[in-house]
């Protein structure tokens, strides 16, 4: 049995306990309520604030402020704790890392006509500091079918990655490195060929091809077009 | 009007979903009182953006938003791995299904928070590697990697862990 199914099966004969009572539907939405008129509350601070700014003006504000007591709740805190906002660690800032994105475009996507050239990817990026861990950040173009309503799209991604990539090498070369295809997760559609390059500080270029409905050989065929492709 | 049919809409979501999505943040969290807080807080997101996200796929939204949570939470508490809180206050059998349930999430705890998200939303909540690529906002060969690499690091532990059943 392979890993997945292991792991799997785990997961799906595992007794859980019961979710709290606390979790009942007219508990969430008393909670629910009562948060949206602390909301209202805040947002009526807001406007209030605003409506002062407007009367007395910023400067008639800040005399207001100067004047009243200051407050020393800072010093009343118990000892070993500060009232700072949680501050972004020294680790974030330096796991910061911005991938350029990748050099090369497609100038072959499956779904454009004879003749036909793509049109300007979708960007985004993330320099390692939103959902990836381990100082992994990303940069991807995003090539999206225009007549599919599901997910239909090709992506080129640049990022850093500590794993060489675990496919079939392929004879579609970039900056000198063979592509390695990694294999179609025939649940969504999706197969990937992956380089390892030298860009930045990013090490990897992956190109995703997310089609439903191909087959292995198919989606195979398609990705080597695209890879082939790449200017 | 809206708010009533708000209510209507979200009533189902929510009985159809809380007590799945309560043990996938418990798988997240190795902790009772921490998956209660952040499943119902995933929720209460969720409530209150549902006018935006109705009419799309809400699931995969509040999966982002409850693995958000607990990667902040998991910084905040920086490696608070065992269990506390009212573990004691369960009836025998309740305190056998956690100690099962916590077991597995101690298991997955060896992993980083991005990579047991992953394992768990490819194989508790069934999502394929492209869903779980936009839930987590990661690339596909990063999922696929992250999976492969993910499992490795456990392979020994799921063969303690299967001994033990």
């Amino acid at each position: 049995m392979s890993l997945e199914s292991r792991l799997q099966s785990l997961l799906k004969d595992a007794r859980f306990p019961d979710p709290p009572r606390s979790s009942s539907w007219n508990n969430f939405r008393r909670q629910a309520h009562r948060n949206r008129r602390a909301h209202f509350a805040g947002l009526m601070v807001t406007l209030g604030l605003v409506a002062l700014v407007a009367v007395l003006g910023v400067a008639g504000l800040q005399d207001v402020i100067d004047r009243s007591p200051r407050s020393d709740a800072i010093d009343r805190l118990p000892p070993g704790t500060s009232d700072a906002s949680p501050q972004e660690s020294p680790r974030d800032r330096s796991a910061s890392l911005n991938c350029p994105f990748p050099s090369v475009r497609p100038s072959y996507l499956p779904w454009l006509g004879e003749g036909e050239a793509p049109r300007p990817p979708s960007k985004y990026i993330d320099d390692g500091t939103k959902l990836q861990d381990e100082g992994s950040g990303y940069a991807a173009l995003m090539w999206a079918n225009p007549n599919s309503n599901g997910p239909d799209y090709v992506r080129l991604v640049t990022m850093t990655e500590d794993l060489a990539a675990e496919g079939v090498e392929t004879e579609v070369s970039v900056d000198g490195d063979r592509g390695q295809l990694l294999p179609l997760d025939e649940a969504s559609g999706g197969i990937v060929m992956e380089w390892e390059i030298s860009q930045g500080v990013c090490n990897k270029l992956s190109l995703e091809l997310v089609a439903p409905g191909l087959t292995s050989s198919e989606a195979a065929n398609e990705i080597k077009t695209i890879a082939e492709s790449l200017l | 009007m809206w708010k009533q049919q708000r209510d209507i809409e979200f009533e189902a979501f929510y009985r159809m979903h809380r007590d799945r999505l309560w043990r996938l943040a418990l798988l997240l969290t190795s902790d009772t009182d921490r998956a209660d807080d952040l499943a119902q807080e995933a929720l209460l997101r969720a409530y209150q953006a549902w006018h935006r996200i109705r009419q799309e796929e809400p699931l995969p939204y509040v999966h982002k938003i409850l693995v958000n949570l607990v990667r902040k939470d998991w910084r905040r508490r920086a490696l608070e791995l065992l269990p506390k809180g009212r573990t004691e206050t369960f009836s025998a059998d309740s305190a056998d299904r956690i100690a099962d349930a916590l077991s597995l999430a101690e298991m997955l705890s060896t992993l980083s928070t991005v990579r047991r998200a992953t394992l768990l939303l490819r194989f508790y909540e069934d999502l394929s590697a492209e869903e779980v690529s936009r839930v987590l906002e990661r690339p596909l060969g990063t999922v696929k990697s992250d999976t492969r690499r993910a499992l490795e690091q456990i392979r020994p532990l799921l063969q303690i862990e299967e001994e033990a059943r």
